[in-house]
């Protein structure tokens, strides 16, 4: 009866090692991805930023210069430049959240062929960006199929890719297109998840459709919300193969965005200067999230 | 009393058809928007020349447009170039995800948790920060130009799949893994037998869209392995190719061709992709 | 059993995840970009010195998007290509960081052995391109030889013929040209493939005379509107600059010059010409249809022609555009210089190559061999003749268009062009700088009063952004990074 008791304890131990070390074992293959492939250029690119590195000589070698590689980026107009045309592509996604929003509550109502177009809408998310990129180069052209709609209505021929405004606007049209499925089908799960009691009850006090779904709807879906903007900005802040291909990053440097800013400069062999815009933009990003983060945790408190 | 039941009844009836129209009409015109593009794409794919490319829609069947951008560019090469990165990446990766999430979810190590959100945050570092230091790493290991640098990095798993995948066996019965163990089953025989199956629905969605997502990457085979290009690198090589007098055509033959194995797969597994969304619980 | 079926299968997987590179240790690795029909000629040329060097080449012909790239995170590394392209430009760094070889000994040696090219006999001045001190870091000078060049290039103006006859025989051309030195001439001004009756050679316009002559080629005729000239901007506007006494750097290399006077007056003769005579395209109307569209149209009477638009330009039927070169104008009547731009590009060797010699073997072949000459000169003209043996056979030949091409190579060896300004320092991000919003001093439309920026206001404003680039690129140098 004593060595019962005695051993117990130590059964349970023995196989909480166990579990520990099956669990372990079970994420070390994701751990050592993570920690070599990420983690560890990581913390390579951070000394990279500290060092004058040219990419011609091993990193050990080049002459370590303090913060002079920040001043040089955080001093150049043309960063700032870039900076600003990122941001400005920014504005699709609110664009895209309030076309994504009334579709999806259209798509709700559970109406016939319903299915048909959940498939129409996101056949342009699936597709491969360089041939998408192509497409729009050749249908923005002042002779392209755009311009002839336009025409119809008497609208003078519009140089969508040469000239920087339009250039822009181009630039986030497609993206907003491009992207538009995902939404969707995102808020069509949300909706779907609202339980129908909410808008009952709405119904009941009197509300109309436009207050049940301001007061009741949209801010229920507050977690898609979220999902798709902290998405969007951590991916929008990347932007580089659709301005890069689409638009050369012009015209007049509209469209050059940070990453091809970075790309120049890598392509000078000032790859010191690179990193630090790589950098300059993950800090951006992680705190922009992280105020999201915050205000969410705070709003779901409440 | 039963006369004004009828007319509101009718009224209703009539407000119902009013909104269910402009709901449809509202759906074909966005419909029209997103499927516009490709339909001209289609038109001048089949154009004789990147003049004609501009008139009219269908006015010509030019087929063998097709077969001239298979002579031009070497789309051959990048598709099986795309098909080698992309199976065993999701085949092996897949099942690493696998492993990981139910780890996360059902083996209750010591910091389990907080090792999951440390995997979060690493998932938020962006591709440029160690995009420029991994192309050195790749360097030294004799990588470069080559797929390996897109391969070997999944085989280690994918973070996004490990989260959904976890949240997805969070709804699972922790009794159902108990009980695999009081019968004297290990980890691995309990995650092999019993989860995977299970996992199914989830792992489709997760397993295509992270095939697309592959299928269509371009940053990444551009800048490591340019010298062995994937399809999307060498459909992109076309917009450098004729800065002058593009081969409009040509190009949009070329843009249907590459889209073509993803739009197939998307349309085989499109009801699990879709639902996927609302399984995943956005709702949390 | 199992063993001998599967190990081939087995052996060929990291084979096949590894591309099939192919490269086997005697061969040398080449590296360079071009369009597509470049592309297919390089090989052709690759094969033939195969054929006849028996050395093997791996070839890694690619299109220019992602060169740049892909090349500069390869060197250094023990990735890097044998042969690569690198412009007067970057050799500076390559050198100082010891990347690239000298290649002095090897061509030497070269020119020593039988049948061998000799790169003595490269054009006048263009190796110098190549050279860079790295002691005193002074571009074109020292012994050492950095890089093989591939080919040198220039921008001369062209004119259309037809457009020119037409307005003689309108009489658009006497209204507007019988001016100036010209008031008294019969018929008013030579013609641009006529010579000066002041120097017997082909006549050189000045400013003013260029601008008459482009008011006498804008006129509407039989529902066609001809214009008098319809430049772009970024390639043809250096012709004016320098013309005109200015250029983007002092001659120490140490100060950005866009804002001295002369500088100034040549970039606003150059938009006024543009955008304030009416005898060009407005901007809004080349968005429309671009200049280049337009003269391939023959609707324009003189436009730049490079080396490598021959032969897209002879591809149009003579009715339309039947063309020659002629000298981009000069300021006035007191100064005889005119310039275009020269474009080089070389072939460096790396430092890590085991086959140096070899590798110097192909660039000189590529560049200066006679089955280089015929494919990309004779047959197809996308480069000049880089062996000065060749020169008299390519003026000579009548089947290289076009007739005049002499013009070509007057401006490299005679003094008529300056490199690019992407040559001039350490590295160009301080000349892309200059290009980047240059759309702020143009016209949108004829009825704007004037572009966003005045040329000397763009010029006050983009010089201390040029200067703050031009800067960091001169510590870098004198860092020797």
């Amino acid at each position: 009866m004593n060595t019962n008791i005695v051993e117990k304890p130590k059964k349970r131990k023995v196989k909480h090692v166990q579990e520990n070390i099956i669990g372990y074992l079970f994420i070390l293959p994701v751990f050592i991805g993570i920690a070599f492939f990420i983690v560890y250029p990581f913390f390579y690119s951070l000394v990279s930023t500290f060092k004058n590195w040219n990419g011609l000589v091993p990193l050990s070698v080049a002459p370590t210069v303090g913060f002079e590689m920040y001043r040089r980026v955080l001093s150049d107009s043309l960063f700032w430049q870039a900076f600003g045309n990122t941001l400005i592509t920014l504005i699709g996604i609110p664009i895209g959240m309030i076309l994504s929003i009334a579709i999806a509550m259209l798509l709700n109502r559970g109406l016939k062929f319903t299915g048909i177009f959940r498939v129409i809408f996101y056949i342009p998310v699936v597709s491969s960006i360089t041939a998408i990129i192509i497409l729009w180069r050749a249908m923005m052209n002042t002779q392209g199929p755009i311009n002839d709609f336009l025409a119809l209505f008497g609208v003078k021929a519009i140089n969508f890719l040469g000239e920087p405004g339009w250039a822009r606007f181009s630039l986030i049209m497609m993206l907003v297109w491009k992207g538009l499925g995902t939404s969707i089908l995102l808020y069509l799960a949300g909706l779907q998840g609202i339980s129908d009691t909410y808008k009952e009850a709405a119904k009941i006090d009197g509300a109309n459709d436009w207050q049940i779904f301001w007061h009741v709807t949209f801010p229920l879906l507050g977690p898609t919300h979220f999902f798709i903007v902290v998405t969007g900005i951590i991916g929008g802040m990347q932007l580089y193969v659709e301005p890069e291909l689409l638009l050369g990053g012009g015209p007049s440097r509209a469209t050059t965005t940070l990453l091809i800013y970075l790309f120049e400069r890598f392509g000078a062999h000032r790859i010191s200067e690179a990193s630090v815009v790589a950098w300059v933009l993950g800090v951006f990003v992680f705190i922009i999230t992280a105020i999201q983060f915050y205000t969410n945790y705070r709003r779901e408190k409440a | 009393m039963k006369k004004s039941n009828i007319k509101a009844n009718r009224s209703i009836k009539r407000a119902k058809l009013f909104s269910d129209i402009s709901t449809y009409v509202i759906l074909v015109l966005g419909s029209v928007l997103m499927l516009a593009p490709l339909i001209w794409m289609l038109s001048a794919s089949l154009k004789v020349n990147q003049f004609s490319v501009y008139g009219p829609l269908f006015h010509e069947w030019n087929f063998s447009n097709y077969i001239e951008v298979f002579k031009t560019i070497p789309v051959w090469k990048g598709l099986l170039n795309s098909v080698i990165v992309a199976v065993p990446s999701i085949i092996v990766g897949t099942f690493v995800s696998g492993l990981a999430a139910y780890a996360f979810a059902k083996i209750k190590f010591k910091f389990c948790n907080i090792i999951f959100i440390l995997m979060l945050a690493v998932m938020m570092i962006p591709f440029p920060v160690i995009m420029i230091p991994q192309y050195y790493i790749f360097s030294d290991l004799d990588w470069i130009g080559t797929l390996l640098p897109l391969i070997i990095p999944k085989l280690f798993g994918n973070i996004m799949m490990i989260f959904f995948l976890r949240q997805f066996l969070t709804h699972i019965p922790d009794a159902l893994v108990e009980s695999a163990k009081i019968d004297g089953a290990n980890h691995f025989q309990i995650f092999w037998i019993i989860i995977l199956p299970l996992l199914k629905p989830a792992l489709a969605a997760q397993t295509v869209l992270w095939f697309i997502g592959i299928w269509n990457d371009y940053l990444a085979p551009n800048f490591f392995s340019a010298a062995s290009p994937t399809l999307p690198v060498v459909i992109g090589g076309l917009v450098s190719d004729f800065p002058i007098q593009e081969p409009v055509h040509l190009n949009m033959a070329a843009s249907i061709i590459s889209m073509i194995p993803v739009l197939a797969i998307f349309a085989i597994f499109q009801k699990q992709i879709i639902n996927s969304f609302v399984l995943s619980g956005m709702k949390e | 059993m199992f063993k001998k079926k599967w190990m081939p299968l087995l052996l060929s997987i990291p084979l096949l995840l590894t591309g099939c590179k192919g490269k086997t240790s005697d061969s040398v690795t080449i590296f360079i970009y071009g369009q597509a029909h470049e592309r297919s000629i390089y090989s052709k040329i690759i094969e033939k010195f195969t054929e006849e060097t028996g050395i093997k080449v791996n070839a890694e012909l690619v299109n220019t998007d992602g060169y740049a790239e892909t090349l500069t995170a390869s060197l250094g590394t023990k990735n890097a290509p044998d042969v690569f392209y690198s412009n007067p430009a970057s050799i500076g760094r390559y050198a100082m960081n010891g990347v690239i070889l000298d290649l002095k000994p090897y061509l030497e040696i070269e020119a020593e052995v039988e049948d061998g090219l000799d790169y003595k006999n490269f054009l006048d001045g263009v190796v110098d391109y190549y050279r860079y001190d790295v002691t005193t870091k002074k571009r074109g000078e020292g012994e050492a030889v950095w890089a093989i060049p591939k080919d040198v290039s220039s921008y001369p103006l062209g004119y259309n013929r037809n457009i020119i006859n037409l307005s003689v025989e309108l009489g658009h051309w006497a209204t507007h040209t019988k001016k100036g030195a010209w008031a008294s001439r019969e018929g008013g001004m030579p013609l641009p493939w006529e010579n000066d009756p002041r120097t017997d050679k082909q006549i050189v316009y000045t400013f003013e005379e260029f601008t008459n002559a482009c008011r006498a080629t804008k006129f509407i005729h039989n529902e066609i509107e001809y214009f008098g000239t319809a430049l772009i901007d970024t390639w043809a506007m250096h012709s004016w600059i320098w013309a005109a006494g200015g250029n983007w750097l002092s001659d120490d290399g140490k100060t950005v010059t866009v804002n001295t006077p002369e500088f100034i007056a040549g970039f606003t003769e150059f938009i006024d010409l543009m955008d304030n005579r009416g005898i060009s395209q407005t901007r809004e109307q080349m968005g429309v249809k671009p200049h280049y569209d337009r003269w391939m149209a023959g609707e324009v009477a003189f436009f730049n022609v490079g080396v490598w638009d021959v032969a897209a330009f002879e591809s149009v039927p003579k009715e339309l555009l039947d063309y020659g070169l002629m000298p981009t104008p000069r300021k006035d009547n007191a100064s005889p210089e005119w310039y275009t731009y020269i474009g080089t590009l070389g072939y460096a060797v790396s430092s890590r190559t085991r086959v140096a010699q070899e590798a110097v073997k192909l660039a000189l072949y590529m560049s200066m061999s006679t089955e280089s000459y015929n494919r990309m000169t004779k047959y197809q003209t996308i480069q000049l003749p880089n062996n000065k043996l060749m020169v008299d056979e390519y003026l000579s030949d009548e089947t290289i268009k076009p007739e005049n091409k002499g013009i070509f190579l007057d401006v490299i060896q005679k003094g008529h062009g300056k490199l690019h300004p992407t040559a001039m320092a350490y590295n160009s991000l301080w000349y892309d700088a200059f290009i980047a919003e240059l759309s702020r001093v143009w016209k949108v439309t004829d009825d704007d009063p004037s572009g966003e920026m005045s040329p000397a206001q763009y010029a006050a404003y983009v010089q201390p952004i040029m200067q703050a680039q031009l800067n960091i690129a001169l510590a870098d140098e004198a860092a020797g990074v």
